[in-house]
């Protein structure tokens, strides 16, 4: 008796999840291939025989050599950069084409917790910037964050204890607001998101970029 | 062998269980209601393309604008789009934020910063609604010939992967300074666009990797139910759903991560078909 309670519990369970499943394909697939076949999209639309406000194919082929124009414009004629944080690259170009391309690191997306009011991020930013300046055997005036990260007391601004000279490499270029293109001593972190916001680069494609980029040239970050 | 088959069969002798009467009637109603529902949305779900469709044909411009001649012209039609192209690129160049442009004629995937293209990727393949492939120029004009900035944006990953640290109190409590890549973690990355245009962008990152697979699955699964349940319970009050035509894109996954973390969190998009 039991058992055939149980058979019947069983077949009524199959029928409804039969059911349920058929349901969900219509739902999740008949559904879908209806809205997008063709016939149904042809909807009544009487095209009238002449129409005013459309250009010819004249008008049409020398805007877009016009509008081609204008495009190609806007990409620097001299040398620029672009640098790929996500995949930790760049790539140098100049006159439009690729001189030269290779490793760097990015930003870490660290974020330096001090209190409940005071945190850095380590990112670096995204956007069109400019050289703003070049040094060469620069010196690293070490911020706030380099010190706390650390876990040593944060000196006065002048301190002597916050300059650090050979870090950076050979060369820096500047991109405002303290963000540096720079080279380094840790050498197998490149390719690794590890800055604080910086890009570093090895010394010959710093050199490289040194070289390339003079001040005011673009330098873009995605 | 005959005299195998004769056994199993006599020990499995399966009967068909008979179902009481409330059983039946319950089983009856289940099938009436899910067909009644089934039926509402599949209706609906139909209106509410061809409800679209009228909509931007009824617009004026589109009506006076399109001959019969010109829906016939493919040189015209291509010359049209790429017109539209250039121009919302030069349109979204102006502003100072990385845009997205996809242009599906040569099966590009491109992000795009004051008209400079940062990086080009190729896509691996696409399919787009037929919706969107039936717009004669005029309503195409009005669909995809202005720039687009994304409603919604969802996505398998996060947009900046940060990494908590607190700040240590002295010497003694600072961490040893080892870089820690986690390698092993699978990602799959996947994201959606909700054009403010009502057009749908369903980017796929594909690994050569396999073990992210089930990860994207899920995520596409989720991404599908939401919008059907969303639709079906709009049926049920017999109301037309939203129809938004869907682009599916299918590109390399380190150019998928690496676009979407590129982008602003309302990216302006354009989009060549």
């Amino acid at each position: 008796m039991k058992k055939e309670a149980w058979g019947g519990r069983s077949y009524f369970a199959g029928l409804a999840g039969g059911c349920l499943l058929v349901w969900m394909c219509w739902i999740f697939a008949v559904v879908p291939f209806l809205k997008n076949t063709g016939f149904l999209l042809t909807v009544s639309n009487p095209y009238p025989e002449e129409a005013a406000g459309m250009p010819s194919l004249k008008e049409l082929s020398a805007d877009i050599k016009s509008l081609q124009r204008k495009l190609e414009r806007l990409t620097p004629g001299g040398a620029y950069l672009v640098v790929n944080t996500s995949e930790n690259t760049f790539f140098l170009y100049k006159r439009g084409e690729l001189v030269r391309n290779g490793i760097c690191s990015t930003g870490s997306y660290v974020r330096l917790e001090l209190n409940d009011e005071k945190h850095w991020v380590f990112e670096t930013p995204k956007g069109a910037f400019s050289i703003r300046g070049k040094t060469t055997a620069p010196v690293w005036r070490k911020p706030d964050w380099a010190f706390i990260e650390e876990g040593l007391p944060v000196p006065p601004a002048n301190d002597p204890s916050r300059y650090e000279y050979g870090v950076l490499g050979d060369y820096a270029l500047s991109l405002g607001d303290g963000y540096l293109i720079h080279g380094t001593l840790y050498k197998r972190f490149l390719g690794l998101p590890v800055t604080h916001g910086c890009i570093r680069m090895n010394d010959e494609d710093l050199e490289a970029v040194y070289n390339t980029l003079p001040v005011g040239a673009k330098v873009f970050i995605y | 062998m005959a005299q195998l088959f004769t056994r199993i069969k006599m020990k499995i002798n399966f009967q068909k269980p008979t179902l009481t009467g409330r059983s039946r009637l319950i089983l009856r109603v289940v099938y009436v209601v899910l067909a009644v529902i089934a039926l509402q949305y599949t209706v609906f779900s139909v209106a509410a393309v061809r409800k679209r469709m009228n909509a931007i044909n009824s617009q004026i411009d589109v009506k006076l604008l399109t001959t019969r001649a010109v829906k016939e012209d493919t040189a015209y039609i291509r010359l049209y789009k790429e017109k539209d192209w250039l121009e919302t690129r030069l349109q979204i160049a102006r502003t100072d934020s990385i845009s997205l442009s996809v242009d599906l004629l040569d099966s590009a995937f491109q992000i795009e910063l004051k008209g400079v293209v940062l990086k080009k990727s190729k896509i691996l393949d696409f399919d787009a609604d037929r919706f969107l492939c039936r717009l004669h120029p005029a309503a195409y004009h009005h669909v995809l010939g202005k720039q687009a900035m994304a409603d919604t944006v969802i996505s398998s990953i996060v947009k900046q992967p940060l990494i908590i640290k607190k700040a240590p109190k002295d010497t003694a409590d600072v961490e040893d300074g080892t870089v820690m890549i986690d390698t092993s973690r699978v990602e799959a990355v996947h994201w959606v666009l909700k054009l403010d245009n009502q057009i749908v962008l369903k980017i796929e990152g594909v690994d050569p990797d396999p073990r992210g697979w089930w990860t994207g699955q899920k995520f596409w699964f989720f991404q599908n139910l939401g919008q059907a349940a969303g639709d079906l319970s709009r049926t049920m009050l017999f109301k037309t759903p939203e129809y938004c035509p869907v682009i599916r894109l299918v590109v390399p996954e380190a150019d998928a991560r690496a676009f979407y973390r590129a982008l602003p969190f309302k990216p302006l998009v354009c989009i060549r078909l």
